[in-house]
């Protein structure tokens, strides 16, 4: 069975059509199929894994300051535990936690308020001192970084990437769906106020249903249907260590500056920063600022790992908008059209969950948690509430 | 193949059977040239078989993108450059 290998011929009909072979993408596909919405393609302009899917920190994390985000990601978490055994392929889910530091007063009243928000929606997430902070996170230097307090959610977790995607590619395969890697779509073809087929560099496919799950490029995609997508690309960088013995099971996130690092299942240290290196540009192009910055903070942090090398950094796109929340939407024109993006750097944490929604818009069936917070018109409503814990 | 991650030829082989047929993909699907020689060693020769199995010549197939840094470098002489102290020993200039 060639699961990876694009077709030279695709089908000339399918039920539905996904734009983007990432985790929101093949992993929608994936559901539909087993609901028995078999003959789904997946679309992708680039080979798998090329995207933010293959790109983020692995980070999956129930610590959020909204009820939405909350509920998404805890329900994730909890279908990542199976996951693995389902699709095939082993992605190292590691329930480590995730130790967020505040070295200030104001900052950690926010993290208390953070955590008594979501201790009241299910989560056990506890505010810890600066030496329980050590515990969590050996050779952490509260002292000197002035680490006044944390929380943790011992329920959050890492992972590697890249197996999820090659786990629904095969399951799909095996259900009779098709994974089209190499292959542009040109255009969107609409009859009547309703979606009628997608062109694409290996020929067209009539469908009544496209998703778009672009990603960074959901604009562009939205566009060929003129459906206004308010998601913009903006660059964030990485970096990857060589690999060590495993001394810490977290992820590691500075709220000070925006550093977040976890110690992958095969033992480097893989991380990045927020601050000035986010454009809004769909470069890749890697930075020096960017590993100056990231080095000299992490070794702030942990001056142990000084000797450590660092082998290898890249970037890439976020999907961002402005409430740092995801539109998922069926929209009213054209009927057919759906949109799953502008996750805003935690599509990957959040897919499970946004995989059973959107096969619930593709099926007309009520989807599994409200998502009215996930609207397409919120924002020319105004109604944006913004999720205040955006990392990296 | 990879001596790094310890990638076999069988390994390559049957990531090339279920259908990958870039480098890209063959790297990440095998985590190939991914450890610390980033490649150096085992790029090349996986062209090379890549190449022979798909009927093309090595030139003919693209090399993953390469990323910095060329080789690796410690955390805390990335961190000395950021203060500023690399830069001056080297340069004379703040």
């Amino acid at each position: 069975m060639k699961a990876f290998k694009p077709p030279n011929e695709l089908p000339r009909k399918a039920s539905a059509v996904i734009i983007g072979a990432g985790v929101t993408g093949l992993g929608t596909a994936y559901q539909l199929a087993k609901r028995g919405v078999a003959d789904v393609v997946v679309v992708d302009k680039s080979y798998l894994n090329s995207g933010a899917t293959g790109r983020n920190g692995g980070g999956i994390r129930a610590q959020w300051t909204t009820e939405e985000n909350v509920e998404l990601c805890a329900r994730s978490i909890r279908m990542f535990k199976d996951l693995g055994a389902e699709i095939g392929h082993n992605f190292w889910f590691r329930q480590g936690g995730y130790l967020m530091l505040a070295r200030s007063e104001r900052s950690l009243q926010g993290l208390q308020k953070a955590v008594n928000f979501q201790r009241e929606h299910g989560l056990r997430t506890r505010v810890i001192s600066p030496s329980e902070a050590r515990d969590v996170m050996p050779d952490l230097d509260v002292r000197a970084n002035g680490v006044v307090g944390a929380s943790y959610n011992p329920d959050d977790a890492v992972l590697f990437p890249w197996p999820c995607v090659y786990g629904y590619a095969e399951r799909l395969a095996e259900m009779g769906g098709t994974t089209a890697t190499f292959t542009a779509v040109n255009g969107i073809e609409t009859r009547a106020g309703t979606v009628h087929a997608v062109r694409t560099s290996r020929g067209t496919i009539e469908t009544p249903v496209v998703i778009n799950a672009a990603g960074a490029w959901a604009k562009e995609v939205g566009a060929m249907v003129s459906v206004d997508l308010p998601i913009e690309a903006e660059k964030h960088e990485i970096m990857v260590t060589e690999p060590l013995k495993p001394f810490f099971d977290c992820m590691l996130v500075d709220l000070a500056t925006g550093l977040y690092c976890n110690q992958t299942s095969r033992g480097e240290v893989v991380g990045g920063i927020s601050g000035k290196h986010h454009e809004r540009t769909l470069s890749w192009d890697s930075s020096l600022d960017f590993m100056l910055e990231y080095a000299k903070t992490l070794t702030t942090l942990v001056p142990r790992l000084k000797p450590v090398k660092a082998l290898r950094q890249w970037a890439g796109s976020y999907d961002v908008t402005e409430d740092a929340k995801p539109i998922l939407e069926r929209h009213a024109s054209p009927e057919g059209f759906i949109t799953a993006a502008g996750f805003s750097g935690h599509g990957f944490m959040t897919h499970p969950m946004t995989n059973l929604i959107v096969a619930s818009l593709v099926l007309n069936e009520k989807p599994p948690m409200d998502i009215r917070p996930f609207r397409a018109s919120r924002f020319a409503e105004g109604d944006l509430r913004k999720e205040a814990l955006v990392i990296g | 193949m990879c001596r790094c991650e310890d990638i076999t030829l069988a390994e390559v082989e049957e990531c090339l059977a279920k259908g990958f047929d870039d480098i890209e993909s063959v790297k990440r699907y095998t985590g190939l040239a991914t450890g610390p020689c980033q490649g150096k060693s085992c790029l090349a020769l996986c062209l090379d078989v890549m190449a022979e199995r798909l009927g093309l010549e090595p030139g003919e197939l693209a090399l993953t993108r390469l990323r910095p840094p060329v080789s690796p470098v410690a955390l805390g002489v990335l961190a000395a450059w950021h203060d500023g102290k690399e830069r001056e020993e080297w340069t004379g200039e703040k």
